[in-house]
């Protein structure tokens, strides 16, 4: 994160979120609010982009077997 | 360095290294001398933590800075290709700062189609579009058992597809320098170390033709064996030709230091994770474990003008991305800088374990949950580096280390239902045209 600015929200929002941080590592309430932003904005940019590699999967599986990996 | 104000930077990613097998650290073989002398002159670290414990889950963490936190198989190309698009990859923050940059890495589980190339000008991996391979080979004969001993084979001899060495593609890299303005940023990854290690002959020191044989069948026979017991003959074997491996890929250091010194560019050099020899009654880095031999890793970083530091402290890999900006920046005292803990983080797809460590400070813990069942080790690492014994009652400082681990797990689930959440309101959405 390069920067921060302010954003408000309710306080019954901010009670919620509260009550959500006991159990997690979020430090705080912004903390929490930025990583469910992050996921919402990129869930929106991926639905733009639904690119391909161009890559054939048959030929990552082979090679992938060939080091030793099953599948996990 | 030419009349630009950053410098060039080469990242050099060894597969499957574990750092005590690295001369630097005081292992009793010469397997890195060309490591050895960059740490002599440079900043070494001697307990570099990798975040997980197989490539791809490790360098998804360590390309974007960000622990990959999934519950899926990481065999899965959209996993690690959502991580990385999601929290953007250090290539992407260098190329903002004016870098040229370059990705050399024939390890499928960080190739293009796992979303590795992020942020690259130019990222070879060795992998064919599909129409070509198609031709090569066609779904029907590849699916042959025989017929992929076969390729395998041939693609040992001639270090093809996944068994690509480093000599058959530098030249590629110093090409590509060579052709660039500066600054650049190259990534290379070397899969010399990985299994099945096959030495050149000329290059053996403590292995031979049939040790490289014989010690490859019995590695391939434990991938899948969770309960191995090696004898001291057949770890001792399996010992030599990895040795071998290391010995032969430390070289592409010297033939890089030698013939990009005109660029005179920083390395930084680190594997993506260790290998276990029976530690803890497993091969390899096929099952999933975060033990000191599967995540204590090599990193180093030099250029001509670096002052010698040793950094003994824990250094989390997560922290490779601000190591390489702090280089981008001309700022080498940054970067010994360490967090109060380095975390660990794996999830098992085969056999859904979940799996956290952290190493703060002397001490280690590992909570693995498997089946709704947590189970929790602590250890002195610097008494206990081979984690043989955990340290036993319930004082103060265990717990707490015991309920860090534990506040990681939750702080994961609540991340893995907060992406749900996100994800089926969009798959709603998306439905709903």
């Amino acid at each position: 994160m390069t920067g921060t600015e302010s954003v408000q929200i309710s306080e019954e929002l901010y009670e919620m979120i509260s009550t959500r941080l006991d159990n997690t590592q979020f430090d705080d309430a912004s903390e929490y609010v930025e990583f469910i932003l992050g996921e919402v904005l990129h869930e929106m940019d991926s639905l733009d982009d639904e690119g391909t590699t161009g890559v054939d999967t048959d030929q990552v599986e082979d090679r992938l077997k060939s080091l030793g990996y099953l599948d996990n | 360095m030419t009349d630009t104000q950053h410098d060039n930077i080469i990242l050099v990613t060894y597969d499957s290294v574990r750092a005590d097998h690295c001369s630097y650290t005081g292992y009793e073989r010469e397997t890195t001398p060309n490591l050895d002398y960059m740490a002599n002159e440079g900043i070494a670290f001697h307990q570099a933590i990798s975040p997980a414990s197989r490539t791809n889950p490790s360098m998804s963490g360590i390309m974007t800075g960000e622990p990959l936190v999934n519950r899926e198989k990481v065999s899965d190309p959209e996993i690690s290709r959502d991580h990385i698009n999601r929290y953007g990859t250090i290539a992407e923050a260098l190329s903002e700062k004016g870098y040229r940059t370059a990705a050399f890495c024939p390890n499928a589980y960080a190739s293009r189609h796992y979303g590795f190339d992020r942020g690259f000008d130019h990222f070879e991996d060795f992998l064919f579009t599909s129409d070509l391979y198609q031709s090569l080979f066609s779904k029907h004969i590849s699916d042959s058992g025989v017929f992929t001993a076969l390729r395998n084979f041939r693609n040992l001899i001639r270090k093809e597809e996944a068994f690509r060495t480093w000599d058959t593609y530098i030249d590629d890299v110093i090409g590509w320098a060579n052709s660039q303005d500066e600054p650049f940023f190259i990534w290379i990854f070397a899969l010399d170390t990985h299994y099945p290690y096959v030495t050149p002959r000329k290059d053996r020191e403590w292995s031979n033709s049939w040790k490289t044989f014989y010690y490859n069948y019995k590695c391939n026979s434990l991938i899948n064996e969770f309960d191995v017991s090696l004898s001291d003959t057949e770890k001792q074997g399996i010992v030599d030709i990895y040795d071998d491996a290391l010995r032969y890929g430390d070289k592409m250091l010297g033939e890089l230091r030698n013939r990009l010194s005109s660029f005179d560019p920083t390395y930084v050099v680190h594997a993506d994770h260790g290998e276990a020899f029976d530690e803890h009654g497993f091969y390899g880095h096929f099952f999933p474990s975060l033990y000191e031999e599967c995540t204590r890793v090599p990193l180093v970083v030099w250029n001509e003008d670096t002052d010698q530091e040793t950094i003994s402290e824990p250094f989390s890999l997560l922290q490779l991305p601000n190591v390489l900006r702090a280089i981008a920046d001309s700022d080498l005292e940054s970067i010994g800088e360490t967090s109060p803990s380095a975390l660990s983080t794996t999830y098992d797809g085969r056999r859904d374990r979940n799996l956290v460590s952290y190493h703060v400070g002397d001490y280690k813990v590992l909570t693995e949950v498997q089946d709704d069942e947590a189970s929790t080790e602590v250890y002195d690492i610097s008494r206990d580096p081979e984690e043989e014994s955990p340290i036993e009652g319930s004082e103060q400082f265990t717990s707490e280390l015991g309920n860090l681990a534990d506040s990681r797990l939750a702080h994961e689930d609540e991340q893995i239902q907060l992406k749900e959440a996100v994800g089926e309101v969009s798959s709603n959405l998306d439905e709903d045209g």
